[in-house]
């Protein structure tokens, strides 16, 4: 029976080994650390917890899963490229104005669905081969797309983090718009400007076109973007009326829109492209299944309430300090909002609660580029073709930083924040 | 008008150095007067608890959490009970700023008419701090007396306001015990 | 290249322990399925079902059982919900043990221990969770399910990403759609939880209540606690109780029901029925998110450090007493609070009294546990 800290101590420490030293993939390092977690902690191998964490994030992974294979079918149907190349002949005279839309493009399907991994694996996938051909180093556009996503699940009208406080707190999800809508648009066209004018100068637009593939627009005309078209009229309608269209989950939609997308474009074999998807999308599966025992231990063991409870306790200077280093290090957003949004709601009970509930949900939203799972980070590595997320994540340093000041900000000035609008 | 800012100016200067000329009345030997008007500065459901203890005192009361000035025709005593609830405030459909306002006017209008005012607080820990507090302070500064459950004022919130404005305080262990102070005044 | 290379043995070997895992799980998960035993007392006069209010629920994980509890005496109805949400056990214990000790002299009670019996079928995952708990009774030792606070996953799976309240369209996030207190006032041909919740519904006008409980716990970070919380036509009785209460020196506070939030119990049974509705909060460390080890001795000694040190730290109001809140003290509060609502009623209305006979005192629950309600 070993206390916390000592638990926390031997789950790091084992999952550090496994991914650094035995060179095995991150789920298997996190299964591996949460069983140790288990065993120091006296409970033995709690296999019904182990399995019963796994399953902690099965609609994250449907979806995840869903959207590889939309994402293979609109590549090798040749809507993919087809954008890449429309977008730059369209923009390409504006560079800040096409950074500008690339950004809020990117966040679109998370702002309708609240999932970051819907964003970065649509419209971040769709954007990434346009914004390497303007000669974005391919981590920086990892880091982009993936920092978007952040900020796209974040931004309103839907944002799951700050309903999940508000499960919490009994606070309905309403009037949200105007305190989301000023955590993350300025530092969405701050981001853009910020890669635009680091990266991006006068665009030419034959050497950009060339590094694309070729439009197939004169050859399918419209109909190549239907599969697309089809998903987000599915999820706009979700959202605009309930009352007649049945939300049938992100995952459906996805699937509906890759059949689509078998007989808008050019011709392919379905089924290995579906594979390939899969595959590519297995290892990011893998992570969540391992966090999500990972979690589950953590809550077995006392080491959750342990870390959550540290951070309460800091004195008050160092508060704001501690939520924004100890939020995202909850390597989730949902997991963060959970377990430390809904406490420190009550921490800051007084200040304007809809305007704190919205910044700890940025704060938290980082999570989701955080370790161990790296979601968003993995997920634009294998995007954009760099072998090493933690390049990604450290492109996201500046903009990470950015965010969490604004965050902070926000929790301290909450009262004037909401007198802003 | 530079004039009129000076003006006011003076007057508040004078108005602070001279507690006496305070509108609050002095202690009060005599019984306070009924019917006795029961309302609410935060919307906390104390003020069901206040009603119920009235009624056990046999006091000739009504309740109205958003009492409004003109509520006070006729009125011989207002009873403001004070605590902030986020449930209560989104029960009664008003912001904190529309409560805060509604308090400040019902405060001037009973002054005015020189109506009896005193401050209940009964909802202990749960109804200071935070929000709580702008009303507590409000109602208490604006009474002339004030029953206080003890949990209440552990850091001396209640006891220190009313040594510093002099008005007479009484702190019970439970709500219950209020009934003694209450059926003392009245 | 041979017919199993070593990646091809080691894979396989994974697959094959993580099949082992998945059986082994599934066989702890499908244990759950059992019913928990519910032994009446002589004070119960018939049992009756969800599924005899909304024949719609039968065969279903969400029908349950309704206790009786009839004095043949003329008086007011009387409902009380436990296991609303089954990660709440003073709730639902509170309720087993008026079906299991309580005597009914005027008017009548009705039981409803497993309000949400799907959510007594599985646990939350990341919550780690024990699935039950065990007390020494009267007569042996009683295993009772641990649940989720929402209703079991597989019956409308998966969550849509929003939740919207039927009727008013309010929002909440996806997962509250199997929650039972925010499903009110239900649907015939809506979700699992929309049908149980309006089953209840039914129930409460069918059987003509005039006074309903719904037995809650809250993690100790939550400020409505040792709360009642109720309907604007509720307030004189909840503050009656709560001054008797006081008394003996069990401190509660009252709360309204905010009209502008839907779903809950004690709004839309409010608006909806003629019956009063009273919810009940008490402390429950096992389900706060500040909780240190988790087990099934939290559930039943509510013992823990991380609420000790983060009361101590003096951030947040934390309703937690240093020496632990055992199920004892919760199941004894809801028991006297129910009883402090009723006296108040009699004192409202000696010509249709409700009365009741059975219940230790509180003290008495302190001293011998809370099996000493239980057969
Ligand atoms: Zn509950």
């Amino acid at each position: 029976m070993a206390n916390e800290p000592v638990v926390l101590a031997v789950m790091l420490a084992v999952f550090t080994a496994a991914v650094f030293v035995w060179k095995l993939p991150s789920g298997l390092a996190l299964v591996l650390s949460a069983a140790a977690g288990a065993l120091t902690a006296g409970e033995g191998l709690p296999v019904r917890h182990l399995v019963e964490g796994s399953f902690g994030y099965l609609d994250a992974v449907l979806i995840i899963a869903t959207a590889m294979v939309l994402m293979k079918v609109v590549e090798a149907g040749g809507a993919l490229g087809t954008i890449s190349y429309g977008l730059m002949k369209w923009l390409y005279r504006w560079p800040s104005l096409l950074m500008i839309f690339v950004a809020f493009f990117v966040m679109f399907p998370g702002m309708l669905t609240g999932l970051s991994s819907a964003c970065i694996l649509t419209t971040g996938a769709l954007v990434a081969p346009a914004l390497q051909a303007l000669g974005i180093p391919a981590a920086s556009v990892g880091s982009l797309i993936a920092f978007l996503a952040v900020l796209g699940m974040v931004a309103p009208p839907i944002n799951i983090p700050v309903m999940i406080i508000g499960g919490g707190v009994d606070m309905p999800y309403v009037g949200f718009d105007k305190p989301l809508l000023l955590a993350t648009f300025p530092i969405a066209i701050l981001t853009a400007l910020y890669y635009r004018y680091r990266y991006v100068r006068t665009i030419v637009l034959e050497q950009v076109l060339s590094k694309l593939p070729p439009s197939l627009y004169v050859r399918h005309g419209m109909k190549l973007f239907l599969p697309l078209g089809l998903v987000v009229a599915l999820m706009l309608s979700i959202r605009l009326f309930p009352q007649w269209v049945p939300d049938i989950g992100i995952p459906l939609i996805f699937m509906l829109g890759a059949v689509a997308g078998i007989f808008t474009g050019e011709r392919f074999r379905f089924w290995p492209v579906a594979r390939q998807g899969i595959r590519e999308a297995l290892p990011v599966m893998g992570i969540l299944v391992g966090v999500g025992m990972f979690v589950q231990i953590m809550t077995l063991t006392g080491v959750r309430g342990f870390l959550a409870v540290g951070a309460l306790q800091l004195p008050p200077a160092l508060l704001c300090l501690g939520i924004a280093l100890l939020m995202p290090a909850f390597g989730s957003a949902y997991a963060a909002s959970s377990v430390l949004g809904v406490p420190l709601v009550y921490v800051f009970l007084g200040k304007n609660e809809i305007v704190i509930a919205s910044a700890l949900s940025l704060i938290a939203g980082i999570g989701d580029l955080m370790p161990p799972p790296m979601l968003l980070c993995s997920f634009a590595a294998q995007i954009v073709g760099e072998k090493n997320p933690w390049r990604i994540l450290k492109e996201c340093l500046p903009m990470i930083l950015v965010s969490l000041l604004v965050g902070i900000a926000m929790i301290l000035l909450a009262d004037k924040v909401a007198r802003l609008y | 008008m530079k004039k009129t800012v000076a003006h006011a100016f003076v007057c508040l200067f004078i108005f602070l150095l001279y507690p006496g000329t305070s509108p609050l009345p002095a202690q009060a030997a005599d019984k306070l007067p009924q019917p006795v008007l029961i309302s609410s500065a935060g919307q906390s459901a104390d003020v069901a608890i206040a009603g119920m203890l009235c009624k056990k005192l046999s006091l000739q009361a009504k309740s109205q959490p958003l009492a409004k000035p003109a509520d006070l025709q006729g009125i011989g005593t207002l009873m403001v009970v004070s605590g902030f609830s986020t449930k209560g405030l989104g029960a009664a459909g008003v912001s904190k700023e529309q409560e805060m306002e509604r308090v400040k006017a019902l405060l001037d209008a009973a002054r005015e008419k020189k109506i009896r005012v005193i401050t209940l607080h009964i909802g202990g820990k749960a109804r200071r701090g935070g929000q709580s507090d702008d009303f507590n302070r409000l109602a208490a500064e604006a009474s002339e007396r004030l029953i206080v459950v003890r949990t209440g004022d552990e850091d001396q919130f209640f006891s220190s306001l009313a040594a510093g404005k002099k008005i007479p305080i009484d702190l019970v262990d439970k709500i219950s015990d209020a009934m003694q102070p209450l059926g003392k005044i009245f | 290249m041979p017919l199993f290379p070593i990646h091809r043995i080691r894979a396989l070997l994974l697959l094959a322990a993580a099949a082992a895992a998945c059986l082994y799980a599934g066989k702890e998960f499908r244990k759950m399925n059992a019913p928990d035993t519910i032994l009446p007392g002589q004070g119960v006069s018939r049992i009756r079902a969800l599924k005899d209010y909304f024949p719609n629920l039968e065969g279903t994980r969400s029908d349950s059982a309704v206790y009786f509890l009839e004095s043949g005496r003329p008086g007011p109805t009387v409902l009380v919900l436990g296991g609303t949400h089954p990660n709440e056990p003073a709730g639902f214990l509170a309720a087993v043990a008026l079906v299991e000790s309580l005597r009914v002299k005027a008017g009548r009670l009705i039981v409803v221990p497993q309000a949400c019996q799907s959510g007594f079928t599985c646990t939350d995952p990341l919550e780690g969770y024990p699935q039950s708990y065990s007390l020494r009774s009267r007569s042996r030792l009683r295993t009772f399910r641990f649940g989720s606070r929402a209703a079991n996953p597989v019956e409308d799976w998966p969550d849509p990403i929003i939740y919207r309240h039927f009727p008013s369209g309010q929002q909440l996030s996806g997962n509250e759609t199997r929650n039972l207190n925010r499903a009110y006032p239900g649907k015939s041909d809506g979700t699992t939880t929309e049908k149980t919740a309006f089953a209840i519904m039914k129930l409460i006008r069918d059987e003509k209540v005039n006074l309903a409980f719904d037995l809650h716990e809250a993690a100790p970070e939550i400020p409505i606690i040792n709360a009642i919380v109720t309907h604007e036509k509720g307030r004189e009785l909840a503050a009656g109780a709560l001054l008797g209460l006081e008394l003996e020196n069990l401190p509660y506070a009252l709360e309204l029901s905010p009209p502008n939030f839907h779903g809950l119990s004690h709004r839309e049974w409010g608006d909806g029925t003629p019956a009063i509705p009273f919810l009940l909060e008490t402390t429950n460390p096992v389900q706060g998110r500040l909780r240190g080890r988790t087990g099934a001795s939290l559930a039943v000694d509510g013992q823990d450090r991380q609420y000790r040190l983060a009361q101590e730290s003096g951030r947040m109001r934390i309703t937690y007493d240093a020496g632990g809140e055992p199920l004892a003290r919760r199941v004894g509060r809801h028991l006297r609070a129910i009883q402090a609502v009723l006296e108040t009623y009699n004192e409202l209305h000696p010509e249709g009294r409700v009365e009741l006979e059975g219940i230790p005192s509180y003290e008495e629950i302190i001293r011998n546990g809370v099996g000493s309600l239980l057969q």
